[in-house]
């Protein structure tokens, strides 16, 4: 990384912590990282796309990493730049795959590495991520950030303290109530569930 | 759905936070439990549901962060664009005040009709010093700065309808058309016009040629100029030229300061110059020795 600012430690820690602060100076951090930027374009550009694809990549797959450093999928066995560009070959050439372009190269596209065993990244990659994000528009925006925090892995207590709840009983409450409206909606839309 | 399997159970397992034998043993209960494993399929699909909110969120901090730099690439650009106006107009400011700004032009203190060549006199040193730096350009000589602004204050635009009428033939026709080009402050035609005209009206041509010499801040050449009308002792541009060549001098003060402060010492011991009073006033201008 080019800005010392943050060791990869500190990192991880931010972007897995329930400091929503820190949390966002962790990811400005990976936004204004110059070299992952350029590795990035320069990645996507030599694969057929353009400023802007290499720019769209670069954001989607700090979201990718992201959630990898918070659920622990990368255990810091090898550097993070390189683990990134693994995500970035990975998300264009799923990008590729999914626009239906038929110059995409087998040979010399395909990542080292497919994130094997991730269903819940395949939501976001598919169609189905459309019909999920109709959903979630269908919810208060109470439930939405209940959401967010639940899977962010905050306690009912930091939710309650962050959402202006009574108590952590309250929040839990709230929550299960929440996530009760949205299995109801989910119900309606088996073809969500269904691969 | 045989068995309530908690859902921070199942969250870990769909995080991959099970230990192998934990994770065996529940992947067993849900391929033989459709009940379960209808339950781990909404578990799932509300985690990616979550997962799409934070991206969003994330989104949304990309974006907010890119107004900025983006701001700040237009702020660049916007600066740019008026330190380039700003040294245009600074161009235009300095171009306009150049010695253009003269007092009323006197009249010729010696209007005779006829030119005719003239031994040189004394009075004109020729500017031996600055031929080595011919058509020096104004700006490089910054600290006299103050003396070409307080010469072009004193300088005095020739009296054109002093010049020999215009025939019509083609040559004098050119010089003519010099003379108009001088008129308009197109002081650079004028010297390509004057290039062409004939030997015959030499010393029309000199004066006008040095006059738009030191319009140009070409003031070594132009003094060069005056300073051969001087020599000729031209009956018609003697003292203007005298007068030309005393601005010229100072015009390239420190350059050419000690010659200037003779020439106008010695032409404020005479009183019957042309431009003696004009000489009086400059020397009150000029700082001391």
């Amino acid at each position: 990384m080019q800005k010392p600012v943050l060791v990869q430690n500190e990192l991880f820690a931010a972007l897995g912590g329930t400091d929503p602060e820190q949390r966002k100076t962790a990811l400005r951090y990976l936004f204004e990282d110059a070299s992952l930027r350029r590795r990035t374009i320069a990645h996507v550009r030599k694969y057929g796309g353009n400023r802007q694809d290499g720019e769209d990549v670069f954001q989607e797959a700090i979201i990718v990493l992201d959630r990898k450093l918070r659920l622990g999928d990368f255990r810091g066995e090898g550097s993070m730049e390189a683990y990134f560009m693994g995500i970035v070959r990975w998300q264009w050439f799923n990008e590729q795959q999914r626009a239906g372009r038929k110059n995409t190269s087998l040979t010399d596209n395909t990542p080292e590495t497919l994130p094997a065993d991730d269903p819940e990244l395949d939501y976001l990659l598919t169609e189905r991520r459309e019909l999920l994000e109709k959903l979630l528009h269908q919810l208060a925006d109470k439930c939405r950030n209940l959401l967010k925090f639940y899977q962010l892995g905050f306690s009912m207590e930091e939710i309650a303290q962050r959402m202006g709840f009574a108590n952590s009983g309250v929040a839990k409450k709230e929550a299960f109530l929440c996530r009760k409206r949205f299995r109801a909606l989910l119900e309606k839309h088996p073809e969500i569930t269904e691969k | 759905m045989k068995e309530k399997i908690p859902d921070d159970l199942l969250q870990a397992y769909l995080q991959g936070k099970l230990s192998a034998q934990e994770r065996a043993l529940l992947e067993e209960k849900i391929s033989s439990d459709p009940d379960l494993a209808r339950a781990v399929a909404l578990h799932r699909a509300e985690m990616a549901a979550s997962e799409l909110i934070i991206a969003e969120e994330t989104r949304q901090l990309f974006r907010e962060w890119k107004k900025p730099r983006r701001t700040r690439n237009s702020l660049i650009l916007w600066i740019a664009g008026l330190v380039a106006i700003l040294a245009l107009l600074a161009i235009a400011v300095w171009q306009a005040s150049r010695p253009t700004t003269t007092p009323a032009p006197a009249a010729n203190p010696n209007p005779t009709p006829t030119e005719s060549p003239s031994p040189a006199t004394p009075m004109a040193e020729p500017p031996a010093a600055q031929q080595s730096r011919p058509n020096q350009p104004v700006a490089t000589a910054r600290p006299g700065s103050s003396y070409r602004k307080l010469a072009g204050l004193f300088f005095e635009e020739p009296a054109l309808s002093n010049f020999r009428q215009v025939p019509t033939d083609s040559i004098l026709s050119i010089f003519s058309q010099a003379q108009q080009a001088y008129t308009a402050g197109s002081y650079q035609q004028t010297l390509d016009l004057l290039a062409q005209t004939d030997s015959t009206r030499r010393q029309s041509a000199t004066f006008l040629r040095a006059n738009a010499l030191f319009h140009l801040g070409r003031f070594a050449a132009a003094e060069a100029q005056f300073a051969t009308l001087v020599n000729q002792n031209s009956r018609q541009y003697r003292y203007p030229a005298e007068w030309g060549l005393l601005l010229c001098r100072l015009a390239n003060t420190p350059n050419r300061e000690q010659v200037f402060r003779q020439q106008l010492d010695a032409m404020l011991l005479q009183p019957e110059h042309p431009y003696f009073e004009q000489a009086k006033k400059l020397k009150k201008e000029i700082p001391q020795e």
